[in-house]
């Protein structure tokens, strides 16, 4: 449903926000108020940064100094997966706790199939709580304005836009006078996802490197830069890896390529420390948890590829940190053990708020591992999707992958701990047939039980130029 | 260029491919009075214009207006402001939920800032020589023509929110541009370091600056300058 012109003048410009949330979600949501001392949340969202470029997580060439403090006084998993590596899918299902087959959000640009799966805007704006969304949304068919009370600003490119989002935010903060109910806030980050214009602009490598006095400064690429596990699938070889962008980079233009993503991620780490700030100076701190994570990373230059789209843990395995004096048990832990999804999200704040979470959800709540009260049963896998082609399995116990894309005869077996960089495919080895048949089993009793969407056109359209060998376009 | 009264427009503008967000856009004027005694008052009126046509709230404006005393030296380093931010709808009304008024004064090593509202006051270290990158633009007129330096280093507070630390400026001389048959000579600075891509200022004869290029998509381009009165 879409709200017209017509809507707005009815409603007039001052509450038009409240008003349509309420009326949006009264017919999905149940009505239940939040615990007494339920907390205020605040879900700061970047896009596109990879868990290894990071400084706390041991990469010495990217300055990020306030994302390393959340880590040191907070807790992060290393063992966090997005649903689905692109943008918009990500955060459908981020939003809504299913996966995107079943949203429907199978690309950027592919709206949610089903206005009634609720989204946490409307869920926590139902349930009383004054929410707030600022910047990138991304979420197809649904409009912020309709999920959240307070949508002030949207999003354009980071490095235009961040600091006008994050400044604003502070403004909220700073503001803020009726403390009667908690709040919800959401903070959406571009950057570094700038690095996908610095590629389009940047597709040529000129005779001579432009910026001679940092020559010696470029950063190493990763250690599997130009390791290729064969075999590999045709969506990886001919869709993902031969891009445009980057056919014509030498080794030294990939390190320039590295070096400019690293200043997006200083760029938006600053960001997010102002924001922090803004937040232990308010009254909220205390009462305030935070969580952090990215919608998907970028390849920087893994398996020499950059962007995202396909399923390995460049993109896939994302930051995701919990930081808030008053809910972080032991400050400084990692937690690598557990597998977490960007779905868990929504459950985890419903926890935390004592309100029902949908009937039907994804996720789980991480509340017992924030609290570091080991569950007596946690997932065992985690599944990752892309495009409606490809999908993912990550085993736990045995740190073993699985990768499949539809169609495609050529599979990927992955042994994690002893090739974190995804160097060796061990699929067609007989001595590892029973992690395959095991990953196998997990990914279709995960998928006998998702209610999947039927495939919008525009996907079908999609699915079908990804099959022939051409890559998924941003105007689909 | 002489020393005087000046305001100088620019128009802010982004690259950004995606169609829906092509119209984002926005303004910077920068009013500088001189007082005695070395110091320049900046009357700073800077926003970045939505144009979504999805929502009311959604296509207004990002507002900065800020009143800075700065140093007449190399950086026009801040001396203290006093900020206001805001969002407005598409009709100009103020969302009085996302107001930030602050103030602040530059100490030796250290800026302290206060709100308007309920936030506790903050501190915030800085390590070098101290600009931002509205003063920055006051600055570079006079880099090469007064100071005669070649370089400057200092930790840049973008916005009066976002400190960048460690940056360096160089001069990277003059380049004539072709233009319409004409050859246009253009002074260049560069400016590089941690927390922010390569930047390009681009000074004309009259040390104007009538460019600056950051990352692949965004830029600022000067559209008006009005030069006031003769001053010191």
């Amino acid at each position: 449903m879409k709200n017209t012109r017509r809507d707005f003048l009815k409603i007039g410009a001052a509450g038009t926000a409240a008003g349509l949330v309420a009326r949006r979600a009264a017919a999905a949501i149940p009505q239940q108020a939040p615990a007494a001392d339920a907390p205020n949340f605040l879900f700061i969202n970047v896009d596109q940064w990879s868990l290894d470029c990071i400084g706390a997580n041991g990469n010495p060439h990217v300055k990020t100094p306030n994302v390393d403090r959340m880590i040191r006084e907070g807790l992060q998993f290393k063992q966090a997966y997005t649903a689905n590596p692109v943008c918009g899918p990500a955060r459908a299902a981020w939003f809504t706790s299913r996966a995107p087959s079943e949203t429907g959000c199978l690309f950027n640009g592919i709206p949610i199939g089903s206005e009634t799966i609720p989204d946490f805007g409307q869920w926590f704006s139902q349930a009383g709580y004054e929410t707030v969304h600022m910047g990138k949304w991304h979420f197809a068919g649904r409009e912020q304005y309709n999920s959240f009370e307070k949508v002030p600003v949207g999003s354009a490119m980071g490095e235009h836009l961040d600091p006008c989002v994050a400044r604003t935010m502070a403004g909220f903060m700073d503001a803020r006078v009726d403390n009667s109910r908690p709040f919800l806030a959401v903070l959406g980050l571009h950057n570094p996802h700038d690095c996908c214009e610095w590629w389009t602009y940047n597709a040529q490598v000129p005779s001579e490197f432009p910026l001679p006095d940092i020559e010696a400064d470029l950063p190493p690429m990763p250690p599997n830069f130009d390791v290729f596990p064969e075999p590999e699938p045709f969506n990886v070889r001919k869709v993902y890896r031969p891009l445009d962008r980057a056919k014509n980079w030498d080794k030294q233009w990939w390190q320039f390529y590295l070096w400019s993503y690293y200043r997006y991620i200083e760029m938006v780490d600053e960001e997010i420390g102002y924001i922090l700030d803004a937040l232990n100076r308010s009254p909220h701190r205390d009462s305030t948890l935070v969580v952090l994570t990215a919608d998907h990373g970028d390849g920087h230059g893994c398996h020499t590829m950059n962007g995202k789209q396909y399923l390995y843990e460049d993109v896939c395995n994302v930051p995701f940190v919990v930081y808030g004096p008053g809910f972080v048990r032991q400050s400084g832990r990692e937690d690598a053990d557990h597998l977490v999804s960007t779905m868990d999200i929504f459950p985890t704040l419903c926890d935390y708020a004592g309100i029902r979470p949908p009937q039907i959800i994804r996720g789980e709540s991480i509340r017992p591992l924030i609290e570091n009260i080991r569950p007596a049963k946690w997932r065992d896998f985690v599944r990752v999707e892309t495009i409606g082609t490809g999908r993912m399995v990550r085993d736990s116990r045995y740190n073993f992958k699985y990768i499949e894309y539809h169609g495609d005869p050529v599979v990927q077996l992955f042994d994690l701990q002893n090739d974190p960089w995804e160097t060796r495919n061990l699929a067609s080895e007989p001595e590892y047939a029973p992690q395959l048949k095991k990953l196998r089993a997990d990914l279709a009793a995960y998928e006998a039980q998702l209610e999947t969407a039927p495939v919008h056109p525009k996907a079908q359209k999609l699915i079908a130029r990804e099959m022939s060998g051409l890559s998924a376009a941003e105007d689909i | 260029m002489k020393h005087g009264n000046l305001t100088m427009s620019w128009s802010r503008w982004s690259r950004d491919p995606s169609k829906a967000f092509r119209g984002n856009a926005g303004r910077l004027k920068i009013k500088t009075r001189h007082l005695k005694k070395g110091f320049s008052t900046l009357n700073v009126d800077w926003c970045c214009r939505q144009r979504t046509k999805h929502h009311p709230a959604m296509d207004g404006e990002q507002v900065q207006k800020a009143q800075m005393v700065v140093a007449k030296d190399s950086c026009r380093t801040p001396v203290g402001w006093n900020m206001s931010a805001f969002a407005t709808t598409h009709a100009g009304t103020v969302l009085d939920y996302t107001r930030l008024d602050e103030s602040a004064a530059v100490q030796p090593g250290r800026i302290d800032f206060s709100t308007a509202g309920s936030l506790a006051p903050r501190s915030v270290e800085y390590t070098s020589a101290l600009t931002t990158n509205w003063s920055l633009l006051a600055a570079l007129p006079w880099m090469r023509e007064k100071y005669k330096l070649n370089e400057l280093r200092f930790d840049l507070l973008e916005d009066l929110c976002f400190l960048r630390r460690g940056l360096h400026l160089t001069d990277e001389g003059r380049h004539d541009f072709q233009l319409g048959g004409k050859s246009v000579p253009l002074y260049g600075y560069k400016m590089m370091g941690a927390g922010i891509q390569p930047t390009w200022f681009w000074l004309d004869e009259g040390h104007r600056p009538l460019l600056m290029i950051t990352g692949p998509v965004y830029s600022l381009y000067l559209t008006d300058l009005q030069q006031e009165v003769a001053g010191s």
